[in-house]
């Protein structure tokens, strides 16, 4: 199966004018993190847990910017009312790129995370978009435009998290 | 016992031209501000995410004063917010705190409030 390239994902963000990758640190995407590390036109803001970086992001955006906040499954079903108060509330045009964790392509789901993570995302009425490769990157374009247009947080979940991201390349 | 009132009355002399987060103090100042156009009165979007929001803002807007007024529990929230931070916040981002019961007391800025 193709997998999701972080080189690819870093094309995405910067031609969408990111300015800001609002993140929490996790090995899955440390590859990522280094390229957006060397990455002149990007800055990295880390956060201590999720829930920070939706006010972080509402922060960045009311002063004229363009964060994309990066984080994981987990993380976004913990912060639960920070996406509700500082996203969804204040009408925040933000792309959250979410690591899908346990994701299977076959349905058969063992990680309560993954089995969650997109009824979450109804009870919140956030839509998103499912990227499993590089095929499928310009779903990220498609969720900036959405977040733009309808002023609102927009998900793309991260399906290939244990394949790209972690390949040396 | 100063009131929130009072105390924001009192920074407000000293205010300059900083951008004002005024957290849950809001609805008094409101009617104490004289640059509403500068003002940033959330009301309360959910607990602990003022200090990041205001981090956040400062970062977008270095070259802004950016002034916060958080709350005891929201400053206990957010307080791991700086720790794990490697950026380094903008020098003119600071943040204070008050209690319900007592004076207002600053707990901490993000960084040395500029001169």
């Amino acid at each position: 199966m193709a997998e999701l390239s972080p080189a690819r994902v870093l094309q995405e963000l910067k031609d969408n004018g990111v300015t800001h990758v609002v993140w929490l640190p996790d090995s899955e995407t440390n590859f990522l993190y280094v390229l957006m590390r060397d990455e002149p036109t990007i800055d990295l803001v880390p956060v201590s847990r999720e829930g920070h970086a939706f006010s972080t992001a509402a922060g960045l955006s009311a002063g004229g910017k363009k964060p994309v906040i990066l984080i994981q499954n987990t993380g976004m079903m913990e912060s639960g009312d920070s996406l509700r108060g500082w996203g969804i509330g204040m009408n925040i045009p933000v792309v959250m790129m979410v690591g899908y964790r346990g994701w299977t392509r076959h349905g058969v789901i063992n990680d309560t995370a993954a089995f969650y993570t997109e009824r979450f995302l109804h009870a919140f009425n956030v839509n998103y978009y499912l990227v499993e490769s590089d095929e499928d990157a310009d779903r990220i374009s498609i969720a900036f435009n959405e977040a733009a247009r309808e002023k609102r947080p927009v998900a793309v979940l991260v399906g290939d998290e244990y394949h790209g991201f972690n390949v040396s390349r | 016992m100063m009131k929130t009132a009072e105390m924001l009355e009192a920074f407000n002399k000293h205010r300059g031209d900083a951008v004002v987060i005024p957290g849950r103090g809001g609805r008094f100042w409101v009617g104490i501000s004289d640059q509403p156009d500068r003002d940033l009165p959330l009301g309360d979007p959910a607990m602990g995410g003022h200090a990041s929001f205001a981090l956040g803002l400062a970062l977008a807007l270095p070259d802004e004063r950016v002034v916060l007024f958080d709350s005891e529990g929201d400053v206990l929230m957010g307080m791991a917010r700086c720790p794990p931070s490697r950026i380094k916040p903008p020098a003119t981002c600071t943040t204070s705190c008050w209690t319900t019961v007592s004076m207002p007391r600053p707990v901490g800025s993000l960084s040395p409030t500029p001169k």
